[in-house]
């Protein structure tokens, strides 16, 4: 028996040294995780953001740099973090996902910068994961709730505002729950991000053991409403969850006041609900907007949030003449938890500490009252979704 | 003496001895004739009838007794004297059986001869085939016995009377004398040491008288010697 | 290869099926292993074409448009799905190798802008370079608008993932071979378990059986193992079974052998006569048993090493080296040997050949007849005195004759004497002359009986046989006659000598003719047959032998008699008459002279002996 055993464990040890000891190879140089200081400079640190500064969401980048942009120059005065200063270089992609992946690649490989900051968009930000996964490059606040940068976890997507399908839930728990509606349809653009929330209504839905009665949607960049706006008059829905952008619902819903259409409107809070408010004007009384961020009003009615608060006033500082919004809010929180993060990684920063940064951000006060916490496989910063109501051309924080 | 010469017969394969024989012979007086063998002896015998026959025994061819046996058989009386070797015990108490007269043994000693031829003379003068006859005499512990004649095992009922006799019980010897005219046989002779050995039992002794030199021969051969005295008769010259 | 050849039968077989499985494994994964990569290889070039090629497709519009964040759209998008893990990289230029968009995330590699540069865009090729330490296939495909090449669309495939996919397969192989050899090792195992277990149970049963031991394993157990390694009916048990056979014939072989040596070793050490070990050529002693040291006086250890021929001499023709390959025993009869003191021993020799310790060697028996050598002279001196006591009778009546003669003759002087009588003088003269040869014939007769009874040198002389039967016709010749026996002489004068003593050979040829005599007159006497007795003695002879014949036409001997007639003390005649020691002794005379006695009989009408002598033609070392 000891012979077998000894033969056995000989001939194993032969065939393993034989074999598997050919099939390894070296590992590749690039296996190896790098320290990688990438855009880290002496006094600088550099930041990369292709957003949507023109065409049709072009408000959307544009809010939101400028939010973001008020935080860092308010840091950046303040010494910066670890004396470095914050420079954020941003490229226009105007909602493109081809061009925002270019801009990308010149941003990581030309620029050399060290994250990247404040994307805007699902299809164009889901068009640069690849890039992110590849580059090891972390990329911190988007305004996109898509499930894709959430789900599988990416350790580089570091997400603020809540997913799409939180607000659809909220969004159907709304209709269905609370206004007792059974009849939902959803509009969308036929895109990525409309795909994203029509998949998050219908999971919500199923949940009640609802389907959507109708499904009506356009092309991303176009207009052309009717077909879908025809198809749920038809279906005679009661609700209609609409993931779109702010033009386009606007013209949805002002053709459908126009049909005496009237059911419940919901949009998700990437659809840019000032515009859209701006655009539907009396048609927008009763239209819901879910949010991710509370409203960011100076009421002086009430106790302001202090990060709504310092959002206000430091937009004020840097661009007088822009109004505080939503998407201006998320952008400044965006810089609030970049900065965060960038303090956080200490002096001898690389890419990898500055995440490990992040994931130690437990239960952070950005003064919203809604504490945020990252943590390892966990990059979903907030959770919260608020409902607001268009009400006389102001959104208005509903429960 | 005889006018007419005793004619005796010589036979012997040896040639000295036959010599010799002539020679002694002739010088006592003899008519002597020789033969070298049996056949041409017992020729001679029948031509001449010699009064005495000397013959040697181991002879080749016919031996002695076969001569002795054929001369009885003519009938003729002849005195035969056989002449014996050493050990030839058997062969003379055959010849006695065959009546022969007497033996001698070689070496020829004048004694024994001269012995041999008186006695052959005696018994040429004594009848012929003389009865056994005993007689006895008494003398205080002695007893005489006379024999005469031939001694054969016949005699034993006549001495077993003899010696029956409680008279005798007294004897303390016994003389047996014994006549010229005495042979024995051989059925005799067990007879007579039979009855020397009974009388020698009753410690009696034993005393033959009167025996020729060659029967003293004959009895010392058989050992009688030894059971009683043996007196021989005084030779003649 | 002497390793291998030292290991065990199980293991060879082990090792060489494993062995054997080990390379046609190595044989089969190199084998598949380069079918496989250049299957992989070419699939993937193949591939990598392909994508280059629908890249290039879409790429025209934008290379001419120099839209170059489609063509990086493009570039991504090839690396999209599965084809991340083959493309390394996908680069689209213009056509004059000037990069437009990349898939480079990370960073140029060094030398790509050269590559690219260098490439040759008209026409499709893929060629294997190393970019970032990595080996990767560098396909190049054109953009064509028409006939003209607007561009290039360069894609970088990972062999890498070839290598994966082999290193993959060799762990699939790996598993699986090492699957295959450990049932392998378990069947070699067992296979050659199934062979050599037998093989060693017989080995280990053979071990038992050289060390003599035959009872450790019986045919039950053997069959037992066998049938537990499987064996039941095949080859190896039939093995075994005529194994059983075999080793049961040995053990009982060795049985008798080993019965065989006992008895022969206690034969040996006990024999009574002594046993000698002798070499068969040069007649060195090589074992002797105690009781030769017993009997010659030597210590064993000088007997080992010392010739035999130092104890006796063995060139009298009575020991020859030479035996024929049926003769299995050979007698040789008194030999004389001489003891350490200087004595002599008379012996006789029987010698044998045989084996011992791988030599040819003759076992000689010796058996002390010096008593019965001493008594066989003492028994011819008695036979010579009852020889005597019949001569006697004779001699007697012999000696009579002259000294009868001499007496007569002397009586006759001294009887002429006493009378006074005058003796012619021719027969004084013959009575001398008589006397003085009769007295010389008695002394003849004295000496010839003093030459008859000496007792005889031992070395043999060359005597003449004729001479020896007048002389015994002397002494005899005439009592034989008297008894009116004829006594004939036929003699060939021209016989060979023989070697022999002349008195010895009297004393033979007169019992022979006494015996003769006997006969005829028991013939005569007892069966009353009147035909006269003739005793014939022949002297004839041939190249070889002489030969003596003594016949007579006596009583004979009965058939049942003729065999006992030599035996010693065996007689027909009455007590005193004769002790029969005759016959045997003339046996034993004959003999002492290589002679042979041989005897013919007719009951009823006679006897004939017949005596050969080996010739002895006259040479110059004769004793006259």
């Amino acid at each position: 028996m000891i012979l077998i055993l000894k033969g056995f464990i000989y001939s194993f040890c032969l065939f393993f040294l034989l074999f598997y000891g050919g099939a390894c190879t070296p590992p590749k140089q690039s296996d190896i995780m790098p320290e990688n200081r990438t855009g880290i400079k002496t006094e600088e640190i550099l930041i990369g953001s292709s957003l949507a500064l023109g065409g049709h969401a072009g408000y959307l980048g544009t809010q939101m740099l400028q939010g973001a942009m008020s935080y860092i120059h308010h840091i950046n005065e303040k010494g910066g973090i670890h004396k470095r200063k914050l420079k954020l270089i941003a490229l226009d992609d105007r909602y493109n996902p081809t061009q925002c992946l270019y801009n990308t690649q010149k941003l990581i490989l030309e620029n050399q910068v060290f994250a990247l900051f404040c994307y805007v968009g699902t299809p164009t930000t889901v068009r640069i994961i690849p890039l992110v996964s590849e580059a090891r490059i972390p990329l911190v606040g988007m305004f996109t709730g898509a499930n894709r940068l959430r789900q599988p976890v990416n350790r580089y997507l570091i997400n603020i505002r809540a997913s799409y399908y939180k607000e659809t839930q909220a969004a159907v728990d709304l209709i269905v729950k609370k206004r007792n509606l059974d009849k939902v349809a959803v509009f969308y653009q036929y895109d990525e991000y409309g795909f994203d929330g029509l998949r998050g209504t219908e999971i919500a839905l199923k949940k009640y053991g609802l389907i959507p009665v109708a499904k009506g949607s356009y092309v991303r960049g176009t207009l052309d409403v009717e077909a879908g706006l025809e198809k749920i008059i038809q279906s005679e829905a009661q609700a209609v969850v609409m993931i779109g952008t702010y033009d386009s619902c606007a013209k949805f819903i002002n053709l459908a006041k126009e049909s005496n259409f009237s059911p419940l409107f919901h949009n998700v809070s990437f659809v840019g609900s000032k515009e859209l408010a701006r655009r539907l004007g009396k048609n927008g009384e009763g239209v819901i907007v879910t949010q991710v961020v509370p409203p960011p009003n100076f009421d002086r009615t009430k106790e302001s949030l202090p990060g709504v608060k310092e959002y206000i006033t430091l937009l004020n500082t840097y661009y007088p003449n822009s109004k505080p919004s939503f998407v201006g809010l998320e952008g400044y929180l965006n810089a609030r938890i970049l900065t965060e993060g960038l303090k956080r990684a200490g002096q001898d920063i690389t890419r990898e500490k500055f995440i490990t940064a992040i994931e130690s951000i437990h239960q952070y006060d950005l003064g919203i009252k809604n504490p945020l916490s990252f943590g390892i496989n966990d990059y979903q910063g907030l959770d919260e979704v608020y409902y607001t109501m268009i009400k006389q051309g102001e959104l208005v924080l509903i429960k | 003496m005889n006018q007419r010469k005793i004619k005796i017969l010589v036979i012997d394969d040896e040639k000295p001895t036959l010599s010799m024989f002539k020679l002694f012979l002739n010088a006592y007086g003899y008519e002597v004739y020789i033969a070298e063998d049996g056949v041409k002896g017992l020729a001679l015998f029948d031509e001449i009838s010699p009064e005495i026959v000397f013959t040697d025994i181991k002879m080749p061819g016919i031996d002695g007794l076969e001569v002795l046996r054929r001369i009885r058989k003519t009938g003729k009386p002849s005195e035969v004297i056989i002449i014996t070797g050493h050990g030839d015990m058997e062969k003379a108490v055959e010849a006695l059986d065959l009546n022969a007269s007497d033996f001698i043994n070689k070496p020829v000693e004048r004694l024994a001869l001269n012995s041999a031829l008186a006695r052959a003379e005696k018994r040429r003068k004594m009848p012929l085939n003389q009865c056994f006859e005993f007689s006895e005499s008494r003398d205080k512990h002695r007893l005489v016995i006379s024999i005469k004649g031939k001694f054969t095992s016949s005699a034993k009922d006549a001495f077993s009377v003899l010696f029956k006799d409680e008279s005798l019980l007294n004897v303390k010897e016994v003389c047996m004398t014994l006549d010229d005219s005495f042979s024995i046989d051989r059925s005799g002779i067990s007879l007579l040491m039979e009855i020397i050995q009974n009388l020698k039992q009753g410690g009696v002794l034993i005393v033959m008288e009167n025996l020729s030199y060659n029967y003293a021969r004959v009895f010392q051969m058989a050992g009688i010697d030894k059971i009683a005295l043996l007196k021989e008769a005084l030779p003649v010259e | 290869m002497n390793i291998i050849n030292k290991l065990t039968l199980k293991n060879k077989i082990f090792v060489s099926c494993l062995g054997f499985i080990l390379l046609v494994s190595i044989l089969i994964a190199l084998f598949t292993r380069s079918l496989l990569i250049t299957g992989l290889t070419s699939e993937l070039k193949k591939r990598g074409i392909g994508i280059a090629q629908s890249i290039a497709d879409s790429s025209r519009v934008y290379i001419l448009t120099k839209n170059r964040a489609e063509l990086t759209a493009l570039a991504y998008d090839a690396k999209l799905g599965n084809r991340k893990d083959i493309v390394k990289y996908l680069i689209i230029s213009d056509n004059q190798g000037n990069i437009l968009a990349h898939t480079f995330t990370k960073g140029f590699p060094l030398n790509i802008k050269t590559i690219v540069k260098n490439q040759d865009y008209t026409k499709e090729h893929i060629t294997s370079i190393d970019v970032d330490r990595d080996s990767v296939f560098h396909v190049v495909v054109p953009v064509e608008e028409g006939i003209y090449t607007v561009g290039s669309v360069q894609v970088g495939l990972e062999k890498q993932h070839i290598e994966k996919l082999i290193s993959n397969l060799r762990l699939v192989f790996l598993s699986f071979l090492s699957m295959v050899s450990v049932i392998f090792f378990f069947l070699s195992h067992r296979l050659a378990l199934h062979i050599t277990k037998p093989v060693s149970s017989l080995i280990r049963y053979t071990d038992q059986l050289t060390k003599g031991n035959f009872n450790i394993m019986s045919n039950y157990d053997l069959d037992k193992e066998n049938s537990e390694a499987g064996a039941k009916d095949d080859e190896i048990a039939k093995l075994t079974n005529s194994f059983i056979k075999m080793t049961s014939q040995l053990k009982q072989s060795t049985d008798k052998l080993k019965e065989s040596q006992r008895k022969y070793r206690s034969l040996f050490q006990s024999g009574p006569n002594p046993i000698f070990v002798v070499n068969k050529k040069t007649f060195e002693i090589l074992d002797a048993n105690p009781n030769s040291t017993e009997l010659f006086g030597y210590d064993r250890e000088e007997l080992i090493g010392m010739s035999l021929s130092t104890l006796g001499s063995l060139d009298d023709g009575k020991i020859t080296p030479e035996y024929s390959e049926s003769e299995t025993m050979v007698i040789s009869s008194k030999v004389k040997f001489y003891k350490k003191n200087g004595g002599s021993v008379f012996v006789n020799i029987h010698s044998s050949p045989s084996e011992y310790r791988n030599e040819d060697v003759i076992i000689v028996a010796a058996t002390d007849i010096t008593e019965l050598v001493e008594k066989d002279s003492q028994l011819i001196q008695a036979s010579k005195m009852t020889n005597l006591e019949k001569m006697s009778a004779g001699i007697a009546h012999e000696i009579n004759q002259p000294l009868n003669a001499i007496k007569m003759g002397s009586e006759y002087l001294c009887m002429m004497d006493e009378r006074k009588k005058k003796i012619e003088e021719v027969d004084r003269r013959m009575v001398l002359t008589q006397i003085s040869s009769q007295v010389s014939r008695a002394a003849e007769i004295v000496g010839r009986l003093k030459t008859f009874s000496r007792k005889a040198d031992f070395a043999r002389e060359v005597i003449n046989v004729n001479n020896c039967i007048r002389s015994v016709n002397k002494i005899i010749g005439r009592q034989i006659t008297l008894q009116n026996i004829d006594l004939i002489l036929d003699l060939n004068e021209s016989i060979p000598s023989i070697l022999a003593h002349n008195n010895r050979m009297e004393q033979v040829i007169f019992n022979l003719v006494t015996n003769a005599r006997d006969a005829v007159n028991e013939r005569i006497e007892l069966l009353k047959d009147i035909e006269k007795g003739k005793i014939t003695i022949s002297s004839f002879f041939d190249h070889k032998t002489v030969c003596i014949d003594v016949s007579d036409n006596g009583a004979g001997i009965e058939s049942d008699q003729m065999d006992s007639i030599f035996e010693s003390f065996y007689t027909t005649k009455e007590m005193g008459e004769g002790l029969g020691l005759g016959l045997p002794i003339i046996q034993g005379i004959v003999r002492d002279y290589n002679g042979n006695i041989s005897v013919k009989s007719t009951p009823g009408s006679g006897t004939h002996f017949r005596i050969m002598f080996p010739a002895h033609w006259t040479g110059k070392d004769d004793v006259v």
